[in-house]
Order: structure tokens, then sequence, then C-alpha cells
């Protein structure tokens, strides 16, 4: 089972994710003859809080994604009315162990919303959408996290 | 708003859609209801097939909308 073994950082279990636009969408981008945009790593926070995926919207301006629809989000200050924010079809990958040369997990296709956390000095959730496929340790004394896929 | 058109086409065909398949992936392309699929994937695949690099709108289709729930805070973003 491919596994990544990491320290838990002050903001807590975090790591680097790399996201691109889809695959279906670099085919369709490909076959018109199009440049692909850059991947992009980012920094995200592992996150059993959070039902979605959600990424920093500046990251995914950047990376150039395209958005698929919306989604209702509640969030401790919504209150009773949810906040309507963005869904983008995107591509995720999380590098291995072995210096990242093999993938711990990748998404081919996949929503993330877009959300605002650059306030939070990270640029994404890693939500249980994604961890639905994992298993996650939080190992406090050690210090340490996780994940399998 | 993004895909404005495409909510709107929602909006109006949502009662047919919740009769033929509720729990589905809708695929809207402006006006039109091109498809409905088990998974997203299969809906954003065939979407690019279908439109290329046009925007569609791939949603699941239910009486009450999903939500999403964070336990941290966001800030709004644009839609």
């Amino acid at each position: 089972m491919p596994h990544v073994m990491l320290s838990n950082s002050s903001d807590g279990p975090v790591l680097e994710a790399v996201l691109w636009i889809s695959r279906p969408r670099q085919e369709a981008m490909l076959a018109a003859g199009l440049v692909l945009p850059k991947a992009m790593r980012f920094r995200a926070l592992v996150d059993t809080g959070a039902s979605c995926t959600c990424v920093n919207q500046e990251v995914i301006d950047a990376v150039g994604l395209i958005q698929s629809g919306t989604t209702q989000i509640h969030t401790p200050s919504t209150g009773n009315a949810p906040a309507v924010c963005g869904v983008y079809d995107a591509q995720i990958l999380v590098p291995g162990m072995q210096d990242g040369a093999v993938p711990l997990c990748h998404f081919e296709s996949l929503p993330v919303v877009a959300a605002n956390l650059s306030s939070q000095s990270i640029d994404g959730l890693i939500g249980r959408d994604l961890l639905a496929h994992a298993v996650l340790i939080y190992h406090g004394p050690g210090v340490f996290f996780s994940l399998s896929y | 708003m993004a895909l404005e058109r495409e909510q709107e086409t929602y909006q109006r065909e949502l009662a047919r859609l919740l009769a033929e398949a509720s729990g589905k992936y809708v695929l809207i392309h402006g006006n039109e209801v091109a498809g409905l699929y088990d998974t997203y994937q299969d809906a954003i695949r065939e979407g690019y097939l279908k439109f290329k690099l046009e925007p569609f709108m791939v949603k699941r289709v239910a009486v009450t909308e999903q939500a999403q729930y964070i336990t941290r805070d966001l800030a709004p973003c644009r839609t």
C-alpha cells in the first residue's frame, strides 16, 4: 500500500500536493492544439473536518482550472444560510516517498471547491472526499502522520 | 456568476430530472440537458468529448442540494 509519513507542522498534518487541469480537459486542449498550463504545487492541510477538498481561488486561477458548477458550503460563520462557492474540475496528485517519484495517489478528474484560506498559511484542504480512499494515522506523541492509499 | 444559463436550465428541468434520474449527474450545456451519468467523472469526460472547450456544467440531481461542511472558516469566493 503506497504511503507517506510526514512530521506534523505547527499548522497540523500538512503535505504538498500538485494541482492541474483534469485529464479530460488536457485531452481536449491538446486536440485543439493548445499549450497546457503548468501544474502547481500547493500546501494542503489534511482535514477530516472538511467534507470536500478545497483550494485557494488564487491557486485555481493560476493553474487555469475551469468552473464546472457551484456548491453550498456551511462553515462556522455562515449560520443558517450556506455560502455558495464555485466548483472546479481538477486533477490532484499527492507525491509519495522516494523523492515523490511514485505518486501516493492520483485523481485524474475530481471536483474541488474554491475557497479563500490565504490568511491561514495553507493553500487548501484535503477533505473527506479524498480521504475516503485512504488510511490516515495521526500520531500526536510521535509528532507525525501517515497517509496510505 | 459563471454558468448562469446552465444553472437556469437545471432549475427549469429539475422536476423532470428528479423523476427520471435522482442521484445521477446531469451534464448541461447552455439551455440543453446533454446527458445523465452515474459518476461525476463520466459526466466530465462526456462534456469534453461533446463540447470540447466550451463551458458546461455538471451537477448531481437532488431535491435539495447536498451542502458541504467545513469546520474551519473560509472567506467567500466568487461564483
